[in-house]
């Protein structure tokens, strides 16, 4: 029961939008970074809440950062995911989020100029099939999954009548495909130590944003890859230590690559994870920039931070093979 | 099962508490009582936040100006911009407007805004006294038909550039009174105007001025970045036209109709009898109103002298007389690409 409270209790804080999260000049909804990294075992529910805070103050032109301090953007994501193991092999995975984007200028006269936008974000869906199970002796894991995002998000938001741009949307518009897979090797130099390796790619599809008669615009494709290591230090808390490379193509009006889009990133991601009991953890991630390549000249991430709550139980020993 | 609904509960919750879309703006107060009305001349449907948001890209007051020969960033073919007011002219290159897209500016007693959309490649210089009041001009980040949407500092309101109006807020409707300049490469201007001034690079923003920050933008032809109203595929969407205005009725004449050595064209298309000099060796391309029977002849080679009258006076490129005692009435026109022009100015003629 006290349980029960801390979760309700955390749940609130993340609904009064206390917790801070993420965006991009080369965005949409920053939804495939957040995706559950390994797969789920057979009969295993795992629920997930996670709320990320991106901060965007940096100009960059290229790979040269620019000063430029008057503009801001922050992205908070909201996040619940559902992960399921149907079978030894196949687990799904499904995502829906919560999306507030925040774009603040300082104006010449010192106003601070701020447009705040919030709604549901885009859902993701993704099927894993383990290629290669983890068991006792052998601690490797290979999968592979299939997916796609579906644009329950608006990506049509006004405001004083005026349409927003694409990337202050709660939504992409536009249905997108997923591709993932995911590998991980245990005992790498010592039994507490896990090697793994994810990527994903997202191959977007163009929205009718500017009106059904209108040429369509489509975000960038995305490729994520992340590597690392986890150390579990038989305590109550792990370590990871990731390093991620994320890369965009240019977004495109009427198939005409869009100016100031796109670009090269690379992150370290610290993080540690709290094991609140055996079926409950809550873990927080950093994400900070080592590089940054932009195309043309754009406002790019700064640093971002998440908390994830998850749960999970077995339903086939809850209620004898589910 | 407890569990399990327990926690569909929540999420159901929290979804419940965060179901609605919601934007919420901040506007500085303006005399007209806060934020800017809903109420546009234009499709409010065809208004596009471009992105960077109000003054996210900032207009440039009072810019520093350098010698010409001082210039080291703008190369011979980059396009430039010039006003002049009494003897002295200030030059805007293209390659500072497109990160700043408006200068509030003046020489004497004549303040003006030099506005240019680098999207439609439009530059115009508009008068900043309106009403009686000395305004200055912000980016708002608005755009229509592709096009910058200013607003005045003063009331806020907010302004097509290539309609010449206000087109929300409190001035709704009220045309822009116009500064007259023009626009044409480097070399010329340089070549025409060695005592000008030039807008330095120290403009207190960091910026890669050397750097045209649209990619391939103004060389494809196809390439927008919003939806417009209107297309004509009478030009190639990029191409640069002077459009010029006698009364409700339009013109565009393309730079390239023009002889690489300079061109005189006088023409009257409606009421009005216009003289449309060209030169597409020099990129350049302007429009006077002259009286009927009015001759011209082409000067080559002599800059800033581009054509003399039947008396032999010589006139310069902003059509002033060599001694002065002449200046010749700039017609009411501007210089943008093809596709833009069209996209306005929907029944425009086109020479050539």
């Amino acid at each position: 029961m006290k349980l029960t409270k801390y979760f309700f209790l955390i749940i609130l804080l993340f609904s009064t939008k206390v917790v801070v999260a993420q965006a991009c000049c080369t965005a949409g909804t920053p939804l495939l970074s957040s995706l559950e990294m390994s797969t789920t075992q057979k009969g295993v529910l795992s629920l997930g809440l996670s709320s990320k805070y991106n901060s965007l103050t940096d100009v960059y032109s290229g790979s040269v950062f620019l000063e430029d301090q008057e503009r801001e953007r922050i992205s908070n994501s909201y996040l619940f995911q559902i992960n399921y193991g149907l079978t030894n092999r196949i687990s799904f995975s499904v995502l829906f989020s919560y999306m507030r984007q925040t774009r603040k200028i300082q104006t010449i006269a010192n106003f601070e100029n701020v447009l705040n936008v919030s709604g549901i974000g885009d859902a993701l869906f993704l099927v894993k099939y383990n290629l290669i199970n983890a068991d006792l002796f052998n601690r490797t894991e290979l999968a592979l999954g299939i997916g796609g995002k579906l644009p329950l998000g608006t990506s049509s938001v006004r405001a004083n009548s005026v349409l927003l741009p694409a990337d202050m949307q709660p939504g992409t518009g536009s249905f997108d495909g997923l591709l993932w897979m995911y590998f991980s090797k245990g005992d790498i130099f010592s039994p507490n130590i896990t090697f793994v390796f994810n990527s994903s790619y997202r191959l977007n599809g163009t929205n009718k944003r500017f009106g059904a008669n209108q040429a369509g615009y489509k975000f960038g494709n995305e490729f994520v890859l992340t590597s690392g290591i986890a150390y579990a230090t038989d305590t109550f808390f792990d370590i990871t230590m990731l390093a991620r490379y994320r890369n965009t193509s240019q977004d495109e009006f009427s198939a005409d690559e869009i100016p100031n889009t796109g670009g090269n990133w690379i992150y370290f991601l610290p993080g540690i994870n709290f094991l609140i009991t055996d079926n409950f953890t809550t873990s927080i991630t950093g994400e900070l920039p080592l590089y940054q390549n932009v195309i043309g000249t754009q406002l790019t991430t700064t640093f971002s931070a998440s908390l994830s709550l998850n749960y999970s139980l077995s339903l086939i020993n809850k209620f004898g093979g589910l | 099962m407890k569990t399990i609904y327990r926690y569909l509960l929540i999420a159901i919750f929290v979804a419940t508490i965060t179901s609605c879309d919601e934007v919420s703006t901040t506007e500085p107060k303006k005399d007209d009582g806060g934020k800017q009305s809903n109420d546009w001349l234009i499709p409010s449907n065809k208004v596009f936040d471009g992105g960077p948001g109000k003054d996210g890209i900032p207009a440039l007051q009072d810019p520093n100006f350098i010698d010409v020969d001082a210039i080291d960033y703008v190369a011979d073919n980059d396009l430039v911009i010039a006003v002049k007011v009494g003897n002295e002219i200030r030059v805007y290159p293209h390659s500072i407007l497109d990160w700043h897209e408006i200068i509030n500016d003046g020489i004497g007693s004549t303040k003006y805004a030099l506005t240019y959309c680098p999207l439609t490649g439009s530059g115009i210089g508009w008068n900043r006294v309106i009403d009686g009041n000395e305004t200055t001009f912000g980016v708002s980040g608005l755009l229509y038909n592709t096009n910058l949407i200013p607003y005045d500092r003063a009331t806020g309101s907010n302004w097509s550039q290539m309609q010449l109006q206000s087109v929300n807020g409190k001035l709704i409707s009220k045309f822009i009174s116009l500064v007259p300049l023009i626009e044409s490469k480097w070399s010329t201007i340089k070549t025409s105007f060695p005592n000008a001034k030039v807008v330095s690079t120290n403009t207190g923003y960091s910026r890669n001025y050397g750097r045209y920050p649209y990619g391939d933008y103004r060389t494809n032809h196809t390439s927008l970045i919003f939806p417009v109203e209107h297309s004509d595929d009478r030009l190639k969407g990029k191409e640069r036209v002077l459009g010029v205005f006698d009364g409700e009725n339009t013109k565009a004449y393309r730079v390239e109709s023009f002889e690489t050595n300079g061109q005189v064209l006088i023409e009257k298309f409606a009421s009005t009898n216009f003289l449309i000099y060209g030169n597409s060796g020099k990129n350049f391309i302007t429009a006077f109103t002259i009286p009927n029977n009015s001759t011209f002849e082409i000067i080559t080679s002599d800059l800033p002298w581009i054509f003399k009258d039947s008396n032999g006076n010589k006139y310069d490129l902003f059509g002033t007389s060599e001694d002065k005692s002449i200046q010749l009435t700039p017609a009411k026109s501007f210089i943008a690409y093809w596709f833009s022009w069209a996209a306005f100015y929907q029944n425009t003629k086109l020479y050539k």
